[in-house]
């Protein structure tokens, strides 16, 4: 759950929006695009207050949910219920809530000020209570100097977070962002990132984040959506997520880089007995309902394998010989072609040098096997 | 994209946007069929059909009106136009997308600046210049004055084409070892072909429409279709509004001609620059 | 070889590329419209002073009168063709069915011009044509209208002739706007009318103002179809048609010159003005995002 300091609470206690929702239900929502079927039977359900990233690569369909549950994209089937009502049929104009755009959409022929307040004057809002929330809103991201100024003067970053800004003072019962950081160089997207986790402490407003970026959405959400040629993959805490992926496609986006193709020779409980193409025996953790003789896929992330000098070769290590090795300040990235018959990417702290035999360990228990997809 | 609209109210925008557009095709459509139909008439006493059809009001037209001079005319000075804006116009544009000097402003103004004065203003003295000079009533004087719009057209149509031409690919043919003139023959020309087809054939079409120049500027021999027309209009009490019609019939067509190859290459909304 | 560049900025190069240009633009534009000022300047037959050829042409009241003619014909039509066109260009942002053969049917009247178009319309709009025909008969009017050799033809064949221009411009700009911005403005509660009047035309208003400007140099240069269906002698005896027949009737060079004159210098003001009307409205680029 999203921890709040006392500062938040205090602030939140203030500043609680009018519907603080208790939840969203999501039911099988389903969209195709002429013969592209975008989205199928997508069901999730989000709590109040809840941080949910929605992750994928391109054309996973998760702008295509995000779409739907703005209101901007009709889906063909399911449902959309807050807090028991079904929204579905509410046009974005009156769903009461906010976006976040890829390439920000901030006006450009409004200054920084009316960009934010535009929102409110579309509800009717007070002009005095419109100054004090802008003003508001403008020092929590930390912009109030350049209120004045027009979008095409500010820079990515500032310009984002006038669009965070323009999203949040409504109190909008959900704020939806569609990959915000993506058009941000790395230094600033990090920055970022930090500010939107900030926000959402401060503010507790539902919120659904879609990236392609694992770090972003393990570093920001409470829960992950990993989604995949329009369905749910695997829901889950960050933490379970990258401890546990539940497929090759799952071990795949989130890191584990290595994922050897083998063949499944025997099973017991959740000890898994593999062997590789090269005919070398592996030992691992089962994760899909397998039986011997069929084809698996085994994973293991870079940071898992462990790595030891050739002379401390120990029992069921493998050995190999440094092909590339990549200086990453604490950490260095090695490519090291090893027995196993596949060159194995290990993350390492130490200086390692090309050319160095090496000795690798592959824990049994951070070596997963899923069942190999077509 | 199957975006979510306020129901009513969007569709009955787009009914009547297609309502406006039929009703506009409608009434030209119908402004042309008349001339069509009139032009093959017998003759038509105000019913609404020609009481019958015949084809000689194109004989009489074209010997009437020497129409083939006139047409051969039309296309002497159109090409002869465009082919001279484009030689000309293209570098300037290039200058002008590329290069910064100071100035640069003054120029670009100066090189639109024909676009935005009335062509009487500097038509009437160019006449008389032409007079001066012993070129009045003659095809290239027509061809002269043609250019005074014809040439800013062209720097205005393509120096924002050019400037969005990467420049980096002409610093990389650079860097490659290409001289100069390779550099344009082969990198920049074959880019820039869309943009100079555009222009060329929006100039073309402009030019055999332009009246007040031609009007100005020609003689008896050296009339173009839509100056030849004009007059022929203007006398219509002496002669058959037949023959007229039959006229601006094979004016249209030499332009739908025209047109249609510009079609071919060209988006028409692209046609339309923005000028910033 | 090698570039000498002045602090200028200017060189060899950048002479034979813009040269040849300048050049022309100056013999074929610049030379006459000097000459024709030196013209207009130069008294003509019985009078005298420097400026006497324009006090004959603004001391006479028919001849003044011709100016605002033609600003009776220019601003309404340029009025309607961008109230007309804004609408519509706006709803065709999006990439309509049939967008491509619609603006394909718009190009074909801006290319036939306007002669063409006046000439049809002395038979289609005729009390005898088929426009008032289908009038007659759907019982909407008694009489044949008369809508040639009058004010309303010259109004008819000018919007029949610019509005694809106007049009054409003003569906580049709108449809140029991020379609980002109307959603940010649909998230953020903005009804239709507010997405259209609050968002959209802010942004189309560059284009508005030089649709706007281009239609008023070309209608307010109008000439031949005031002659061919409006009343030359009356309502729509245009400055055009002032200048023309001093020139070509009186031989008057020095008043044609003058009005010749007259008429670009209000022409320009008219042009300035709609320019830097739009400038105080508006500022900025219509994307809408990271430069």
């Amino acid at each position: 759950m999203v921890e709040r300091t006392e500062e938040a609470q205090r602030r939140s206690a203030a500043e609680r929006p009018e519907p603080h929702i208790r939840r969203i239900w999501v039911k099988n929502l389903s969209k195709r695009f002429g013969d592209l079927v975008a989205l199928t039977d997508f069901e999730l359900e989000v709590e109040g207050g809840e941080f949910i990233s929605l992750l994928g690569p391109s054309g996973c369909g998760k702008t295509t949910a995000l779409n739907c549950f703005s209101g901007l994209l009709e889906p063909d089937a399911g449902d959309i219920e807050l807090d028991g009502e079904s929204i579905l049929s509410v046009p974005p104009e009156r769903r009461r809530f906010g976006m976040v755009f890829q390439n920000y959409a901030l006006f450009p022929h409004l200054s920084i000020a009316r960009n934010v307040s535009f929102g409110l004057e579309m509800e009717g809002v007070e002009k005095s209570e419109i100054r004090k929330r802008v003003q508001e809103v403008l020092s929590l991201v930390h912009l109030e100097e350049h209120r004045d100024k027009y979008p095409a003067q500010l820079s990515g970053g500032q310009q984002q977070r006038v669009a965070l800004a323009r999203a949040v003072v409504t109190r909008p019962r959900v704020i939806l962002m569609d990959e915000p950081l993506s058009n941000l160089d790395a230094k600033l997207r990090l920055e970022m990132r930090t500010e939107i986790r900030r926000l959402h402490q401060a503010l507790g407003l539902t919120t659904i984040y879609v990236t392609h970026d694992q770090e972003e959405a393990l570093s920001l959400s409470d829960r992950v959506v990993l989604m995949r040629a329009g369905t749910i993959q695997q829901v889950g805490p960050p933490k379970e997520v990258y401890a546990e992926p539940a497929s090759a496609y799952a071990a795949n986006f989130l890191g584990y880089r290595n994922l050897l193709p083998v063949k499944l020779t025997a099973a017991e409980g959740e000890r898994a007995t593999v062997v590789t193409q090269g005919g070398v025996e592996l030992s691992g953790t089962l994760r899909d309902r397998l039986s011997p003789g069929d084809d698996a896929v085994a994973a293991i992330r870079p940071e898992d394998v462990s790595v030891l000098p050739a002379d401390r070769k120990e029992q069921g290590a493998f050995s190999g010989t440094v092909e590339l090795a990549e200086f990453l300040g604490r950490d260095s990235e090695l490519s090291v072609p090893a027995e196993l018959g596949e060159s194995v990417i290990v993350r390492t702290t130490g200086d390692w040098k090309v050319g160095s035999k090496v000795s690798l360990q592959l824990p049994p228990e951070r070596l997963f096997v899923f069942a190999r997809e077509g | 994209m199957g975006e979510k609209r306020r129901g009513i109210t969007a569709d009955l925008s787009g009914w009547l946007v297609y309502a406006a557009v039929t009703l506009f095709v409608l009434v030209v459509g119908s402004i042309f069929l008349t001339v069509l139909l009139n032009s093959f008439a017998s003759s038509w006493f105000g019913g609404w059909l020609p009481d019958g059809y015949t084809g000689k009001w194109y004989t009489f037209a074209v010997n009437e009106f020497s129409l083939w001079r006139v047409l051969l005319v039309t296309l002497i000075v159109a090409l002869s136009v465009t082919a001279i804006s484009l030689v000309v116009g293209v570098p300037a544009a290039y200058a002008l997308a590329r290069r910064r000097f100071r100035g640069k402003s003054l120029v670009l103004g100066l090189l639109i600046l024909p676009l935005l004065v009335p062509p009487i203003t500097y038509g009437i003295p160019l006449a008389t210049m032409l007079y001066e000079y012993r070129m009045a009533g003659t095809v290239a004087g027509v061809i002269l004055a043609n250019l005074a719009p014809a040439l800013p057209f062209v720097v205005l149509i393509m120096t924002p084409f050019i400037e969005q031409i990467d420049p980096n690919l002409e610093r990389a043919a650079r860097m490659m070892g290409a001289p100069t003139l390779k550099v344009f023959t082969r990198v920049l020309l074959p880019l820039a072909v869309p943009g100079i087809l555009a222009a060329g054939l929006l100039v073309l079409v402009r030019t055999v429409a332009m009246f007040e120049l031609t009007f100005l500027t020609a003689g008896a021999g050296s009339q173009t279709l839509v100056v030849a027309l004009y007059y022929a209009a203007f006398s219509a009490g002496i002669r058959p509004a037949q023959s007229i019609d039959a006229m601006a019939v094979i004016y249209m067509l030499t332009t739908l001609v025209l047109l249609i190859a510009a079609l071919r290459f060209v988006n028409p909304t692209n046609m339309v620059m923005r000028v910033r | 070889m090698s570039k000498i560049k002045s602090r200028w900025g200017i060189d060899r190069n950048l002479l034979l590329l813009l040269g040849p240009a300048l050049v022309l633009v100056v013999a074929l534009f610049v030379w006459p419209l000097l000459y024709g000022i030196g013209v207009s300047l130069t008294p003509g037959p019985g009078r005298e002073g420097l400026l006497s050829n324009y006090a004959a042409f603004l001391g006479d009241a028919r001849e003044r009168a011709s100016i605002w003619n033609t600003l009776w014909i220019a601003i309404p039509v340029t009025i309607a063709n961008v109230l007309v066109a804004v609408p519509i260009a706006y709803r065709m942002r999006r990439p309509l069915k049939g967008q491509r053969p619609i603006s394909a049917i718009f190009v074909v009247p801006m290319t036939l011009g306007v002669v063409l178009v006046a000439e049809g319309m002395l038979t289609f709009f005729g009390p005898a044509g088929w426009f008032n025909k289908v009038l007659l008969t759907l019982g909407v009017v008694n009489e044949p209208l008369q809508l040639v050799h009058n004010y309303v033809g010259v109004l008819i064949s000018l919007f029949i002739a610019e509005f694809p221009v106007v049009f054409l411009i003003l569906l580049g700009y709108a449809s140029g706007i991020d379609p980002n911005l109307e959603r940010a403005g649909r998230m953020l509660g903005a009804g239709a009318w507010q997405r259209f009047s609050r968002i959209m035309l802010p942004l189309m208003m560059p284009g508005v103002a030089i649709a706007a400007a281009l239609s008023f140099v070309a209608t307010f240069a109008v000439f031949p179809s005031a002659v061919l269906v409006g009343e030359p002698a009356g309502a729509t005896r245009v400055i055009a048609l002032a200048a023309w027949q001093a020139a070509y009737e009186r031989f008057d060079f020095g008043e044609a010159s003058a009005i010749a004159i007259t008429m670009a210098v209000i022409e320009l003001v008219c042009v300035a003005a709609i320019l830097l009307g739009r400038s105080r409205l508006y500022r900025g680029p219509s994307g809408g995002g990271k430069g």
